[in-house]
């Protein structure tokens, strides 16, 4: 199975319209509150999300790589309504189904033809 | 049930002319093959006998087919033999199916007249009650008390009275429709339940429920249809979705089951979003597939929920489930109007089609996406995708079809689009990507330069123009390209950039050139270009090394460093400068200087202990194989300990230091060292094959170790060993590893394979060595 992506905005807790400013204070935030001495892979993960949006061209790439919520619609629609009541079509298709029109197999109805 | 049976026509043999057409016929007929034989015998329908011949192959498919066609041939068919009654009785019934009462109940009329099929009778009667709800059954020809007491229920229901007695009812069912008792009963129940759902009875649920032994499948689904409406009005919503899942699989024709599928579907789809059931959502939203675009605010829930679960399959990895969810999600946006631009799908969908490395839908799905691309790019500023997102997903479309094997797929498709749209250039810019991507070099050149003709000056043709012109070695006109375009954009950040980059790399070509007046001039302009570049200055400060200017050297590796925001590879360059200039007061201040801002990490010290023992220590002496076989090689001079390699060593140990407990990164320092110094390589891989003695990845790393200080048979037995751990643990590649560097290691060429392959790896040739191992 591939692997699940990683969202750099994610890892660095920044939204993705973040300005370049604020990915590198938000960069050196991290790394000031996990260390690499201390946390080594940690700060690996910091790093590779830092260094996939520091760069403009990366950061296009990491952006488009990323997957893209549907947007909630800013529209109040209407939701479906349920018809509880009796269809007359329905009582019809009822009487319909004792009847003749209901039959497929109409083989006793064939003419034996000799020419 | 009505059986109509009417006597089998009798047609006398024929004689005459065209006997053998008639018998072709006839052959055509008895096969089923009626199409042929109503063509072989319509010109001959002059005959008494081929014309009622004729009447019943039009009978035979009229009965045989469900398309429009059917009516004509039953109408033929009664035209050519209007006194059969039983063609008559089926046009009759296809008048009926298709709403056609009036027309119906003429032919039911001279049916019943004719002395036809007894169920003409009662169809006479239903079709007349079909058109007049309220219309006096007993005046018809043919009624009998029988009759009007089957369709009584009927007549009470759709006029809103009470229904008559059951007994009657039962009784006529079986004299009428030829049912059982069990079964008569069955329907009894299902015209009371009916009347109750009508008068919203709470006792409607049960009475439906206990229909077992309808008498054919229609009467059976709408049983259930209405059994989940007396469930939806005593508020059991999961019975009724139930139901109406069911019967929607079965019959969807039924009236209003469609509508409340989608409302029941609906209600459990919010509650499960907002419990948080974003899995059960989505599954839910994927079976309610075939509603289609009933109800806008339903479809959108359905995207949503469809959309949510495809992102949780995403994130665990399930990337096949993921595009099945977004395809669907897709396909329902596309169904209803106005959810809004399928942008966000189409990009998710060409994402998981690349995890899933199937090609083609994915570029299928990113050229779909660049569909969903506003013509006006005022109007894109709000959606987040700059025209550089755009150009990214253009080379994705090329990309992804290259991969799928097609690139000439690209070509194709932007050929096509350029051909409707000439003069829009961003098009034909992508035709040249996709030139380019299918090795089409001078079409991509010429449609760049087409552009340039339409539009001088377009920013994106003239980077291109620039990129080829460079690529093609005319350095100095690229130059120029990218300038004129600065010049005429000089808002563009960018392409200052792009024109910074370039330079850099051409002062790279002048140097190896020994042109290091144009060097310099160069990276001067690049350094105006893009003050904020920390590789510019370093790059400036290598040359002002060669020109002996150091002071200047110095400046420009202040401001380097400055600008390096300690960037480990920033770093790493000055380090080097100083090494190459032999300073090796200068490259511990480097050091010095990065440790005072935070603690370098693992591989920043592990990538400048490595590059100062690599630079500093002569070059193995590679003598040709055949020298090698010729006389055995003799064992290399002792290796020299320097300022350089203790400066090193001091910094690999603080490498490993940061993790001494990993075995995979200690074999690293270890390979580091392999070629250019094995007795110091040897204690690191000693240490990795002590961490983890399980790992036969490990024990290989030490032999090559012990094989490269001429402790030959250690290495073998540690290779065997790794062969056999390797065996044990199902890593069937080790094992080939390890025993085909054990059968290697005694050979005179081993070493000399071994030093001219690290070699390659020292200058990143071969950075897969250790992930082939590990």
């Amino acid at each position: 199975m591939p692997e699940p992506l990683q969202d750099p905005y994610a890892t660095l807790g920044l939204p993705r319209d973040a300005t370049a400013a604020q990915i590198k204070q938000g960069y050196f935030a991290l790394v000031r509150a996990h260390p690499p001495e201390r946390e080594p892979e940690l700060f690996k993960r910091i790093r590779a999300a830092y260094e996939r949006l520091r760069d403009p061209e990366q950061r296009i790439e990491a952006d488009l790589r990323l997957l893209q919520p549907w947007p909630a619609s800013p529209r109040k629609r209407r939701p479906p309504a349920a018809e509880l009541a009796l269809h007359p079509a329905d009582v019809i298709a009822v009487a319909r189904a004792l009847s003749d029109l209901e039959r497929s197999d109409w083989r006793e109805q064939f003419g034996k033809v000799t020419l | 049930m009505p059986k109509g049976r009417l006597p089998p026509s009798q047609f006398a043999p024929s004689s005459g002319a065209s006997l053998d057409t008639r018998q072709r016929g006839l052959r055509a007929f008895q096969a089923g093959r009626f199409d042929e034989a109503i063509t072989l015998w319509t010109p001959l329908a002059a005959d008494a006998r081929v014309q009622a011949a004729l009447a019943e192959a039009y009978f035979r498919r009229g009965l045989a087919t469900r398309d429009a066609r059917a009516l004509a041939d039953l109408r033929a068919a009664v035209g050519l033999a209007p006194a059969e009654q039983r063609y008559r009785y089926q046009l009759g019934m296809r008048l009926h199916r298709q709403g056609e009462l009036a027309e119906a109940t003429a032919c039911y009329r001279e049916v019943v007249a004719g002395g036809g099929p007894r169920g003409a009778a009662l169809l006479l009667a239903l079709a007349t009650l079909e058109a007049s709800p309220r219309a006096d059954l007993a005046a018809l020809p043919g009624s009998t008390p029988d009759i009007r007491a089957v369709l009584a229920p009927a007549q009470a229901l759709l006029t809103a009275k009470p229904l008559p007695p059951t007994a009657e009812l039962v009784a006529a069912l079986r004299r009428v429709c030829g049912l059982n008792p069990p079964e008569a009963q069955a329907v009894a129940s299902l015209w009371s339940g009916l009347a109750q759902v009508a008068a919203s009875d709470s006792a409607a649920a049960t009475t439906l429920e206990e229909l077992r032994r309808l008498p054919n499948l229609r009467l059976t689904v709408i049983g259930r249809a209405y059994r989940g409406v007396a469930a939806a009005q005593a508020g059991d919503q999961a019975t009724a979705l139930r139901l109406w899942q069911d019967v929607a699989k079965r019959n969807p024709e039924i009236v209003a089951v469609a509508a409340n599928l989608a409302a029941a579907t609906h209600a459990r789809l919010a509650a499960l979003r907002e419990s948080g059931a974003t899995a059960e959502a989505a599954e839910l939203a994927l079976q309610s597939h075939a509603l289609g675009a009933l109800n806008p605010a339903f479809s959108e829930l359905r995207v949503q929920a469809l959309d949510g679960g495809a992102q949780l399959a995403a994130t665990s990895g399930d990337w096949t489930r993921a595009a099945l969810l977004w395809e669907s999600a897709r396909q329902l946006v596309g169904e209803t109007a106005g959810l809004g631009s399928p942008r966000p799908l189409l990009h998710n969908l060409a994402l998981a089609y690349e995890a899933l490395e199937q090609w083609e839908p994915a570029a299928e799905s990113w050229r779909a996406m660049l569909r969903t691309r506003p013509r006006k790019q005022a109007a894109d500023t709000g959606e987040g995708l700059s025209p550089a997102h755009w150009a990214w997903v253009r080379k994705r479309v090329v990309e992804c079809y290259k991969l799928a094997g097609r690139p000439d797929e690209a070509v194709t498709i932007f050929r096509q689009m350029v051909k409707a749209e000439p003069n829009d250039l961003e098009l034909r810019l992508q035709l040249a990507d996709a030139l380019l991507a299918n090795e089409q070099l001078q079409a991509a050149q010429n449609e760049v330069q087409r552009i340039l003709q339409i539009d001088g000056s377009y920013a994106e043709a003239q980077l291109r123009n620039a990129a080829m012109l460079s690529t093609q070695g005319y350095l100095a006109a690229a130059e120029g390209q990218l300038r004129q375009a600065v010049a005429q954009h000089p808002e563009r950040e960018d392409l200052r950039r792009h024109l910074a980059r370039m330079l850099q790399s051409h002062a790279d070509s002048y140097m190896d050139q020994r042109n290091i007046a144009t060097a310099l001039k160069v990276l001067e302009e690049a350094q105006q270009l893009d003050p904020e570049s920390p590789q510019i200055p370093l790059d400036l400060a290598r040359i002002s090394f060669d020109y002996g200017h150091d002071e200047r050297a110095r400046a420009f590796l202040e401001r380097a460093t400055a600008l390096a925001d300690n960037d480990p590879t920033i770093m790493a360059g000055v380090f080097r400068c100083w090494l190459i200039e032999e300073q090796v007061d200068e490259a511990r201040a480097v050091v010095a200087g990065m440790e005072a801002g935070r603690t370098p990490s693992a591989d920043t010290y592990l990538a400048l202990g490595a590059v100062a023992i690599l630079e500093t220590t002569p070059p193995p002496k590679l003598p040709g194989p055949f020298a090698a076989l010729m006389q055995p090689e003799p064992p290399p001079p002792p290796a020299v300990d320097t300022v350089w390699t203790k400066l090193g060593r001091e910094l690999l140990d603080k490498a490993i230091a940061q993790r001494p407990d990993d075995a995979k990164f200690v074999a690293t320092v270890a390979m580091n060292l392999m070629a250019p110094r094995p007795d110091l390589a040897l204690p690191y891989a000693e240490q990795s094959a002590k961490l983890a003695p399980d790992q036969p990845q490990a024990l290989i790393v030490r032999a090559l170790a012990l094989a490269l200080n001429d402790r030959i048979r250690e290495a073998k037995d540690q290779l065997g060993r790794a062969a056999a751990l390797a065996r044990r643990l199902k890593l069937p590649l080790i094992v080939q590893e390890a025993e085909s560097m054990r059968r290697e290691i005694s050979s005179p060429l081993f070493r000399v394979l071994y030093q001219s392959r690290a070699f390659m790896r020292a200058t990143g040739m071969d950075d897969d060595l250790l992930d082939d191992l590990f």
